[in-house]
Protein backbone atom coordinates (compact mmCIF):
# COMPACT_ATOMS: atom_id res chain seq x y z
CA UNK A 1 0.00 0.00 0.00
CA UNK A 2 1.61 3.52 -1.06
CA UNK A 3 1.42 5.98 2.16
CA UNK A 4 -0.15 9.17 1.26
CA UNK A 5 3.17 10.64 1.61
CA UNK A 6 4.66 9.19 -0.97
CA UNK A 7 1.65 10.10 -3.55
CA UNK A 8 1.64 13.64 -2.20
CA UNK A 9 5.55 13.31 -2.66
CA UNK A 10 5.01 12.61 -5.98
CA UNK A 11 2.78 15.39 -7.31
CA UNK A 12 5.09 17.80 -5.92
CA UNK A 13 8.20 16.07 -7.92
CA UNK A 14 5.57 16.05 -10.93
CA UNK A 15 4.22 19.67 -10.43
CA UNK A 16 8.07 21.00 -10.38
CA UNK A 17 9.10 19.15 -13.18
CA UNK A 18 5.80 19.57 -15.30
CA UNK A 19 7.71 21.65 -18.39
CA UNK A 20 10.32 18.37 -18.36
CA UNK A 21 7.41 15.71 -19.20
CA UNK A 22 5.71 18.19 -21.73
CA UNK A 23 9.13 18.87 -23.52
CA UNK A 24 10.31 15.40 -24.14
CA UNK A 25 6.54 14.03 -25.49
CA UNK A 26 6.62 17.14 -27.57
CA UNK A 27 9.93 16.11 -29.62
CA UNK A 28 8.83 12.49 -29.50
CA UNK A 29 5.43 12.68 -30.91
CA UNK A 30 3.97 15.36 -32.75
CA UNK A 31 0.36 13.89 -33.04
CA UNK A 32 -1.87 15.34 -30.17
CA UNK A 33 -3.55 12.82 -29.25
CA UNK A 34 -0.57 10.12 -29.24
CA UNK A 35 1.34 13.27 -27.15
CA UNK A 36 -1.74 13.02 -24.85
CA UNK A 37 -1.01 9.03 -23.72
CA UNK A 38 2.62 9.70 -24.20
CA UNK A 39 2.22 12.55 -21.31
CA UNK A 40 0.41 9.58 -19.38
CA UNK A 41 2.73 7.02 -19.84
CA UNK A 42 5.49 9.25 -19.21
CA UNK A 43 3.96 9.79 -15.80
CA UNK A 44 2.66 6.06 -14.96
CA UNK A 45 6.19 4.94 -15.39
CA UNK A 46 7.41 7.84 -13.22
CA UNK A 47 4.88 6.55 -10.77
CA UNK A 48 6.10 3.03 -11.51
CA UNK A 49 9.60 3.64 -11.01
CA UNK A 50 8.67 6.31 -7.84
CA UNK A 51 8.24 3.64 -5.38
CA UNK A 52 11.84 2.19 -6.07
CA UNK A 53 13.96 5.66 -6.10
CA UNK A 54 17.16 5.87 -4.70
CA UNK A 55 17.93 9.04 -3.76
CA UNK A 56 21.36 8.59 -3.50
CA UNK A 57 20.79 9.74 -7.65
CA UNK A 58 19.97 13.01 -8.81
CA UNK A 59 16.16 13.20 -9.59
CA UNK A 60 16.63 14.87 -12.78
CA UNK A 61 18.80 11.77 -13.74
CA UNK A 62 16.00 9.94 -12.51
CA UNK A 63 13.69 11.68 -14.48
CA UNK A 64 15.34 12.24 -17.55
CA UNK A 65 16.04 8.25 -17.93
CA UNK A 66 12.74 7.38 -17.58
CA UNK A 67 10.93 10.24 -19.21
CA UNK A 68 13.73 9.25 -22.39
CA UNK A 69 12.96 5.87 -22.73
CA UNK A 70 9.45 5.52 -22.39
CA UNK A 71 9.27 8.81 -25.35
CA UNK A 72 11.95 6.36 -27.59
CA UNK A 73 10.08 3.32 -26.94
CA UNK A 74 6.80 4.89 -28.03
CA UNK A 75 8.28 6.98 -31.11
CA UNK A 76 9.69 3.33 -32.02
CA UNK A 77 6.66 1.49 -31.85
CA UNK A 78 4.95 4.38 -34.10
CA UNK A 79 1.63 3.58 -32.70
CA UNK A 80 -0.40 4.71 -29.93
CA UNK A 81 -0.21 2.19 -26.75
CA UNK A 82 -3.73 2.66 -25.17
CA UNK A 83 -3.65 2.21 -21.42
CA UNK A 84 -5.52 -0.65 -19.69
CA UNK A 85 -7.66 2.18 -18.70
CA UNK A 86 -7.22 5.01 -20.40
CA UNK A 87 -8.17 8.73 -19.41
CA UNK A 88 -9.18 11.09 -21.66
CA UNK A 89 -8.91 14.04 -20.47
CA UNK A 90 -5.81 16.69 -21.02
CA UNK A 91 -2.96 15.77 -18.45
CA UNK A 92 -0.93 18.61 -19.44
CA UNK A 93 -2.37 21.83 -20.87
CA UNK A 94 -0.47 24.57 -22.35
CA UNK A 95 -2.24 28.05 -22.67
CA UNK A 96 -1.70 29.74 -26.13
CA UNK A 97 0.46 33.20 -26.64
CA UNK A 98 -2.34 35.76 -27.42
CA UNK A 99 0.45 37.19 -29.99
CA UNK A 100 2.85 35.02 -30.74
CA UNK A 101 6.56 37.19 -31.26
CA UNK A 102 9.35 35.99 -33.19
CA UNK A 103 10.36 34.18 -30.47
CA UNK A 104 7.70 32.03 -30.66
CA UNK A 105 8.45 31.70 -34.33
CA UNK A 106 12.23 30.72 -33.31
CA UNK A 107 11.13 28.13 -30.67
CA UNK A 108 8.93 26.29 -33.27
CA UNK A 109 11.80 26.21 -35.82
CA UNK A 110 13.78 25.28 -33.00
CA UNK A 111 11.96 22.48 -32.15
CA UNK A 112 11.16 21.24 -35.58
CA UNK A 113 14.41 20.87 -36.46
CA UNK A 114 15.28 18.70 -33.13
CA UNK A 115 11.80 16.77 -34.14
CA UNK A 116 14.24 15.49 -37.31
CA UNK A 117 17.17 14.60 -35.71
CA UNK A 118 17.51 10.51 -35.08
CA UNK A 119 15.56 9.82 -31.14
CA UNK A 120 19.20 8.94 -29.64
CA UNK A 121 20.71 12.08 -30.74
CA UNK A 122 17.49 14.09 -29.85
CA UNK A 123 17.90 12.58 -26.31
CA UNK A 124 21.45 14.26 -26.54
CA UNK A 125 20.45 17.50 -27.90
CA UNK A 126 17.41 18.05 -24.99
CA UNK A 127 19.79 17.42 -22.19
CA UNK A 128 22.22 20.01 -24.11
CA UNK A 129 19.98 22.24 -24.18
CA UNK A 130 18.92 21.73 -20.99
CA UNK A 131 22.23 23.20 -19.85
CA UNK A 132 22.72 19.48 -18.24
CA UNK A 133 26.37 18.65 -17.38
CA UNK A 134 28.33 16.42 -19.69
CA UNK A 135 28.85 13.92 -16.62
CA UNK A 136 25.30 14.08 -16.41
CA UNK A 137 23.99 13.37 -20.01
CA UNK A 138 26.85 10.31 -19.77
CA UNK A 139 24.90 9.04 -16.82
CA UNK A 140 21.56 9.75 -18.19
CA UNK A 141 22.19 8.23 -21.87
CA UNK A 142 25.20 5.15 -20.75
CA UNK A 143 27.88 6.84 -23.06
CA UNK A 144 31.60 8.05 -21.45
CA UNK A 145 31.50 12.00 -21.26
CA UNK A 146 34.15 12.08 -24.36
CA UNK A 147 31.70 10.61 -26.58
CA UNK A 148 29.12 13.13 -25.17
CA UNK A 149 31.12 16.12 -26.06
CA UNK A 150 31.84 14.93 -29.73
CA UNK A 151 28.19 14.01 -30.50
CA UNK A 152 26.86 17.35 -28.85
CA UNK A 153 29.47 19.46 -31.00
CA UNK A 154 28.43 17.52 -34.34
CA UNK A 155 24.35 17.59 -33.79
CA UNK A 156 24.99 21.56 -32.66
CA UNK A 157 26.39 22.11 -36.06
CA UNK A 158 23.27 19.74 -38.09
CA UNK A 159 21.06 22.08 -35.97
CA UNK A 160 22.76 25.15 -36.67
CA UNK A 161 22.79 24.80 -40.73
CA UNK A 162 19.46 23.98 -40.43
CA UNK A 163 19.14 27.57 -38.91
CA UNK A 164 21.08 29.20 -41.91
CA UNK A 165 19.31 27.39 -44.76
CA UNK A 166 16.12 28.38 -43.27
CA UNK A 167 17.40 32.23 -43.13
CA UNK A 168 18.83 32.07 -46.84
CA UNK B 1 21.36 34.32 -39.85
CA UNK B 2 23.75 31.76 -37.93
CA UNK B 3 22.51 30.79 -34.45
CA UNK B 4 25.17 30.61 -32.21
CA UNK B 5 25.53 27.86 -28.96
CA UNK B 6 24.20 30.80 -27.04
CA UNK B 7 21.39 31.70 -28.77
CA UNK B 8 20.01 28.22 -29.32
CA UNK B 9 20.02 28.03 -25.58
CA UNK B 10 18.78 31.14 -24.74
CA UNK B 11 16.07 30.26 -27.18
CA UNK B 12 15.36 26.95 -25.05
CA UNK B 13 15.32 29.30 -22.04
CA UNK B 14 12.72 31.22 -23.22
CA UNK B 15 10.77 28.12 -24.41
CA UNK B 16 10.84 27.15 -20.64
CA UNK B 17 10.08 29.84 -18.87
CA UNK B 18 7.06 30.06 -21.75
CA UNK B 19 6.21 26.80 -20.25
CA UNK B 20 6.58 27.46 -17.08
CA UNK B 21 4.30 30.69 -17.19
CA UNK B 22 1.23 28.93 -19.15
CA UNK B 23 1.62 25.14 -18.61
CA UNK B 24 -1.29 23.88 -16.34
CA UNK B 25 -1.46 20.01 -14.79
CA UNK B 26 -4.00 18.43 -14.10
CA UNK B 27 -3.64 16.77 -11.08
CA UNK B 28 -7.02 14.95 -10.91
CA UNK B 29 -5.33 13.00 -13.84
CA UNK B 30 -2.15 12.01 -11.77
CA UNK B 31 -4.27 10.81 -8.47
CA UNK B 32 -5.97 8.68 -11.13
CA UNK B 33 -3.02 6.97 -12.77
CA UNK B 34 -1.69 6.20 -9.67
CA UNK B 35 -4.83 4.21 -8.34
CA UNK B 36 -4.20 2.51 -11.71
CA UNK B 37 -3.30 -1.18 -12.24
CA UNK B 38 0.54 -2.25 -12.97
CA UNK B 39 0.67 -2.61 -16.57
CA UNK B 40 3.59 -2.33 -19.22
CA UNK B 41 4.33 -1.16 -23.03
CA UNK B 42 5.86 -4.73 -22.69
CA UNK B 43 2.46 -6.86 -21.92
CA UNK B 44 2.02 -7.84 -25.52
CA UNK B 45 5.57 -9.08 -26.18
CA UNK B 46 5.51 -10.82 -22.81
CA UNK B 47 2.15 -12.46 -24.07
CA UNK B 48 3.47 -13.26 -27.15
CA UNK B 49 6.97 -15.37 -25.45
CA UNK B 50 4.09 -16.65 -22.78
CA UNK B 51 1.81 -18.18 -26.00
CA UNK B 52 4.45 -19.52 -27.57
CA UNK B 53 5.68 -21.35 -24.19
CA UNK B 54 2.21 -22.82 -23.99
CA UNK B 55 1.69 -23.94 -27.76
CA UNK B 56 5.61 -25.27 -27.40
CA UNK B 57 4.23 -27.12 -24.60
CA UNK B 58 1.11 -28.66 -25.98
CA UNK B 59 3.38 -29.88 -29.11
CA UNK B 60 5.98 -31.39 -27.04
CA UNK B 61 3.41 -33.17 -24.56
CA UNK B 62 1.45 -34.37 -28.29
CA UNK B 63 5.14 -35.66 -29.55
CA UNK B 64 6.12 -37.59 -26.16
CA UNK B 65 3.07 -39.02 -25.96
CA UNK B 66 3.43 -40.48 -29.65
CA UNK B 67 6.67 -41.27 -28.97
CA UNK B 68 6.12 -42.89 -25.73
CA UNK B 69 4.32 -45.47 -28.29
CA UNK B 70 6.93 -45.84 -30.80
CA UNK B 71 9.62 -47.79 -28.87
CA UNK B 72 9.49 -50.87 -31.69
CA UNK B 73 12.19 -51.54 -34.04
CA UNK B 74 9.84 -51.31 -36.81
CA UNK B 75 9.29 -47.53 -35.64
CA UNK B 76 12.43 -46.23 -34.97
CA UNK B 77 12.69 -43.58 -37.67
CA UNK B 78 9.54 -42.36 -36.30
CA UNK B 79 11.30 -42.66 -32.78
CA UNK B 80 14.44 -40.81 -33.63
CA UNK B 81 12.87 -38.36 -36.12
CA UNK B 82 10.35 -36.91 -33.62
CA UNK B 83 12.93 -37.06 -30.87
CA UNK B 84 14.99 -34.78 -32.85
CA UNK B 85 11.77 -32.37 -33.27
CA UNK B 86 11.32 -33.08 -29.38
CA UNK B 87 14.68 -31.59 -29.09
CA UNK B 88 14.83 -28.74 -31.22
CA UNK B 89 11.59 -27.72 -29.79
CA UNK B 90 12.33 -28.00 -25.98
CA UNK B 91 15.29 -25.37 -27.32
CA UNK B 92 12.60 -22.79 -28.45
CA UNK B 93 11.08 -23.16 -25.44
CA UNK B 94 14.21 -22.59 -23.57
CA UNK B 95 14.74 -19.31 -25.52
CA UNK B 96 11.53 -17.97 -24.92
CA UNK B 97 11.43 -18.63 -21.41
CA UNK B 98 14.62 -16.50 -21.12
CA UNK B 99 13.13 -13.83 -23.56
CA UNK B 100 10.47 -13.67 -20.12
CA UNK B 101 13.20 -13.34 -17.81
CA UNK B 102 14.37 -10.13 -20.11
CA UNK B 103 10.93 -8.84 -20.09
CA UNK B 104 11.10 -8.72 -16.30
CA UNK B 105 14.59 -7.24 -16.30
CA UNK B 106 13.86 -4.22 -18.67
CA UNK B 107 13.71 -0.67 -16.57
CA UNK B 108 12.65 2.10 -17.83
CA UNK B 109 15.28 3.85 -15.24
CA UNK B 110 18.05 2.28 -16.52
CA UNK B 111 20.34 4.64 -19.00
CA UNK B 112 19.10 4.98 -22.03
CA UNK B 113 21.55 3.10 -24.30
CA UNK B 114 21.33 0.08 -21.70
CA UNK B 115 17.46 0.28 -21.83
CA UNK B 116 16.84 0.52 -25.54
CA UNK B 117 19.49 -2.23 -26.19
CA UNK B 118 17.68 -4.50 -24.18
CA UNK B 119 14.41 -3.92 -25.57
CA UNK B 120 16.10 -3.81 -29.10
CA UNK B 121 18.33 -7.20 -28.85
CA UNK B 122 15.02 -8.59 -26.77
CA UNK B 123 13.09 -8.44 -29.99
CA UNK B 124 15.96 -8.95 -32.38
CA UNK B 125 16.99 -12.14 -30.98
CA UNK B 126 13.42 -14.15 -32.24
CA UNK B 127 15.25 -14.26 -35.71
CA UNK B 128 18.26 -16.55 -34.13
CA UNK B 129 15.48 -19.11 -32.30
CA UNK B 130 13.68 -19.20 -35.90
CA UNK B 131 17.14 -20.07 -37.91
CA UNK B 132 17.56 -23.03 -35.25
CA UNK B 133 14.00 -24.83 -35.83
CA UNK B 134 14.43 -23.97 -39.62
CA UNK B 135 17.65 -26.83 -39.27
CA UNK B 136 14.46 -29.99 -37.47
CA UNK B 137 12.82 -29.23 -41.38
CA UNK B 138 14.77 -33.25 -42.52
CA UNK B 139 13.28 -34.68 -39.75
CA UNK B 140 9.37 -33.50 -40.93
CA UNK B 141 10.13 -35.91 -44.14
CA UNK B 142 11.95 -39.12 -42.03
CA UNK B 143 9.76 -40.02 -39.51
CA UNK B 144 7.39 -42.05 -41.77
CA UNK B 145 9.93 -44.64 -42.61
CA UNK B 146 10.58 -47.83 -41.46
CA UNK B 147 13.10 -50.65 -41.67
CA UNK B 148 10.15 -52.61 -43.71
CA UNK B 149 9.10 -49.94 -45.78
CA UNK B 150 13.35 -49.58 -46.77
CA UNK B 151 13.75 -52.74 -47.56
CA UNK B 152 11.05 -53.20 -49.94
CA UNK B 153 12.06 -50.00 -51.65
CA UNK B 154 13.79 -50.18 -55.15
CA UNK B 155 16.32 -48.08 -56.98
CA UNK B 156 14.18 -45.71 -57.95
CA UNK B 157 12.46 -45.72 -54.69
CA UNK B 158 16.12 -45.11 -53.09
CA UNK B 159 16.70 -42.28 -55.78
CA UNK B 160 13.35 -40.16 -53.97
CA UNK B 161 14.21 -40.86 -50.69
CA UNK B 162 17.72 -39.75 -50.96
CA UNK B 163 16.64 -36.74 -53.33
CA UNK B 164 13.82 -35.65 -51.10
CA UNK B 165 16.02 -35.54 -47.68
CA UNK B 166 18.63 -34.26 -49.32
CA UNK B 167 16.84 -31.68 -50.36
CA UNK B 168 14.91 -30.79 -47.05
CA UNK B 169 18.64 -30.91 -45.37
CA UNK B 170 20.02 -28.29 -48.19
CA UNK B 171 17.27 -25.95 -47.70
CA UNK B 172 17.37 -26.23 -43.61
CA UNK B 173 21.19 -25.59 -43.53
CA UNK B 174 20.98 -23.00 -46.42
CA UNK B 175 18.01 -20.91 -44.22
CA UNK B 176 20.47 -21.62 -41.01
CA UNK B 177 23.20 -19.92 -42.64
CA UNK B 178 21.18 -17.08 -44.39
CA UNK B 179 18.43 -16.06 -42.45
CA UNK B 180 20.57 -13.23 -41.39
CA UNK B 181 20.45 -9.39 -40.96
CA UNK B 182 22.47 -9.02 -43.65
CA UNK B 183 20.41 -10.49 -46.18
CA UNK B 184 17.24 -8.32 -44.69
CA UNK B 185 16.87 -6.62 -47.95
CA UNK B 186 16.65 -9.86 -50.05
CA UNK B 187 12.88 -10.63 -52.11
CA UNK B 188 13.12 -14.25 -50.51
CA UNK B 189 14.01 -12.54 -47.20
CA UNK B 190 11.15 -10.09 -47.13
CA UNK B 191 8.69 -12.73 -48.24
CA UNK B 192 9.67 -15.09 -45.63
CA UNK B 193 9.30 -12.77 -42.77
CA UNK B 194 6.33 -10.28 -43.21
CA UNK B 195 4.22 -9.33 -40.34
CA UNK B 196 3.65 -7.54 -37.71
CA UNK B 197 6.10 -9.74 -35.50
CA UNK B 198 8.92 -9.79 -38.27
CA UNK B 199 8.67 -5.90 -39.27
CA UNK B 200 9.38 -4.93 -35.27
CA UNK B 201 12.39 -7.28 -35.08
CA UNK B 202 14.00 -5.90 -38.36
CA UNK B 203 13.39 -2.53 -37.18
CA UNK B 204 15.42 -3.60 -33.57
CA UNK B 205 17.86 -5.10 -35.46
CA UNK B 206 18.39 -1.69 -37.81
CA UNK B 207 17.79 0.35 -33.87
CA UNK B 208 20.77 -2.32 -32.82
CA UNK B 209 23.15 -0.96 -35.38
CA UNK B 210 22.40 2.34 -34.59
CA UNK B 211 22.52 2.40 -31.38
CA UNK B 212 25.97 0.86 -31.97
CA UNK B 213 26.80 3.78 -33.88
CA UNK B 214 25.81 5.95 -31.79
CA UNK B 215 28.18 4.63 -28.67
CA UNK B 216 30.89 5.08 -31.70
CA UNK B 217 32.41 8.64 -31.74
Amino acid sequence: MVSQQTAEGFLRIITENKGLIYKVAHLYCSNDEDRKDLCQEIIYQLWRSFQRYDEQYKLSTWMYKIALNVAISFYRKGQRHARAQPLTADLLQLVPDKEPDGTEQQIRLLRQYINTLHELDRALMILYLEEKSHKEIADILGLTTTNVATRIGRVKEKLKQKFANTNN
Amino acid sequence: MVMDEIELKNLWQAYDQKLEKSLSLNLHIIQELQKQKASSALRPLKAYNLLMVGLGIIWISILCFLVSHAFTYQKIFFAVSVGAIILFNVFAIIIYIYHIVLIRQVDNSDTVIGAQKKLATLQASTIKTVRILFLQTPFYGTFFYSPAMLASTGVVGWLVIISITGLLVGISIWLYRNIDYKNMHKKWFKRLFSGWEWNGVIKARTFLDEIAEFERM
